[in-house]
């Protein structure tokens, strides 16, 4: 949060030290949704720059700094999957990237992030596996649930369903999560 | 309308918005819908929203190529403080070749501070040059090769099989940057732009070219332009990679006279005899 203060205030260290910082998670989250490494090199430096640039507009009531630039790089990312859907032969499948093992064990990681990343991991994978791959869809693919329904050959209804069953679970599987994080954030779902 | 509780509904409609799957249109409604401050879907909301953030830990972390480093501080550098940002150049926009207005060389102010530590570094050529202004301008397109070479350096990693070549691209900017004859040419397009450096010396233009993708059966290609009323003279095709990235080397012919400024335009694959399609960036020689 600080970091990113800072960066609003035109330091340009803090920038830097952000991108130290979470890099691999974001550089992770942005090949997983292109699945090519050169774009992602691309859109990786088109999110650090739009970091920059808004750096200002961060709205600490809105979310975690993490979610932002999550949010960020998500968005980067699928309107470069978007634009280049044209020819989809190119892109590699979405399912291609599931249960991939962790890339590259990074020893400065702190425990917490790797306790963090696994709770998410797990909660992922013990949904129902037609659960799971709507929200992967949607997610990591970019795809609206009608894109979905076609892509999986659902009916929309049933897209829906899953989408709205697999949130669900997902968020009681990741209460301790949220409530580790800043408390008072917001509403769980009843 | 505000809803009373939750529902299957509403609450697939969140997080369907959450996740953004919901289509243009529906996601407009929903917006309206919540400005008009529903606090059920705004409580739905909130926590589907957190669950769609903690999805990006799923992702296996992945460690981007260490140079990744430099060229966001690069960028950042080059965009200066955030509510400083500069406008866009007005650049000149693709025109029929006979309309082009050479424009005027721009004034370049921004001096980055890392590139004139690397222009202090190669200060032997500077004094060449005798007046201040020339000097800060020269730093200044010495900052603009630096960051080109870092461009080249990225390319490099990308295309290992591809590395002698691109060495001795590197080791071509790095000797025309050494020499004391070169001049700089600075070419502007809307999407475009490319840089040349003219080594007098040996005669010869170095280009490197920022280009949008070239579409299937095109190429760009490079032209001298002699003062008006001369017609354009073939340079030669610049190849560009996926990205657009192109790097040339052309000879400048002995007999070719007075020349000031440089053109690309996209031809048909093999190259024009002269320009039949408009100009993607134009610029005159600088000092």
């Amino acid at each position: 949060m600080a970091l990113i203060r800072r960066a609003a205030a035109g330091d340009q260290s803090a920038l830097t030290a952000l991108y130290d910082g979470t890099n691999r998670l974001v550089f992770g989250l942005v090949l997983r949704i292109l699945g090519d490494h050169a774009t992602a090199e691309e859109v990786l430096l088109d999110v650090y720059t739009q970091v920059w640039r808004q750096a200002a507009s961060y709205d600490g009531a809105r979310g975690t700094p993490a979610t932002w630039l999550f949010t960020i790089a998500r968005t980067r990312a699928i309107d470069r999957l978007r634009s280049g859907r044209l020819g989809d032969e190119r892109r590699r499948p979405i399912e291609a990237a599931e249960n991939e093992p962790s890339r590259l064990a990074n020893p400065e990681e702190s425990s917490l992030d790797a306790e963090r990343r696994a709770l998410v991991r797990s909660a992922l994978g013990s949904l129902a596996p037609e659960q799971r791959r709507v929200i992967e869809l949607a997610y990591f693919g970019g795809l609206s649930h009608s894109e979905i329904a076609a892509r999986t050959g659902q009916p929309l209804g049933t897209v829906k369903t899953r989408v709205r069953l697999g949130m669900s679970k997902l968020s009681e599987l990741l209460r301790p999560l949220a409530e580790r994080q800043a408390a008072g954030s917001g509403g769980q779902p009843r | 309308m505000k809803h009373e509780r939750a529902t299957e509904e509403t609450q697939e409609r969140a997080a369907l918005f959450a996740l953004g799957s919901l289509s243009q249109h529906e996601a407009r409604a929903f917006e309206e819908h919540l400005r008009e401050g529903c606090p059920v879907c705004a409580a739905d909301l909130r926590w589907q929203e957190e669950v769609v953030g903690a999805l990006a830990l799923a992702a296996a972390p992945a460690a981007p190529p260490a140079y990744m480093r430099d060229i966001v501080a690069a960028r950042i550098e080059r965009e200066g403080r955030p509510a400083a940002a500069p406008p866009p150049p007005a650049a000149p926009s693709a025109r029929p070749f006979e309309a082009v207005q050479l424009p005027p060389p721009r004034p370049r102010s921004t001096i980055l501070p890392w590139a004139v530590a690397a222009a202090v570094a190669l200060a032997a050529g500077a004094s060449y040059f005798s007046t201040r202004q020339a000097e800060n301008q020269i730093q200044a397109e010495r900052a603009r090769i630096e960051e080109e070479r870092s461009r080249a350096e990225q390319a490099r990693a990308r295309f290992e099989t591809e590395t002698s070549r691109t060495r001795a691209e590197l080791e071509d900017l790095k000797t025309a940057l050494g020499s004391p004859g070169v001049r700089f040419i600075a070419l502007k397009g809307q999407k475009a732009s490319a840089q040349i450096y003219w080594d007098t010396r040996r005669n010869r233009w170095l280009v490197a070219a920022n280009l949008p993708p070239a579409p299937q059966g095109k190429v760009y290609q490079l032209w001298f332009l002699p003062p008006s009323p001369s017609a354009p003279i073939a340079a030669g095709l610049i190849p560009t990679d996926a990205t657009g990235r192109g790097f040339t080397v052309v000879p400048v012919p002995s007999d070719l006279g007075k020349l000031s400024a440089a053109a690309i335009t996209l031809e048909p694959a093999g190259g024009s005899g002269k320009p039949t399609m408009p100009i993607y960036a134009v610029g005159v020689a600088g000092l």
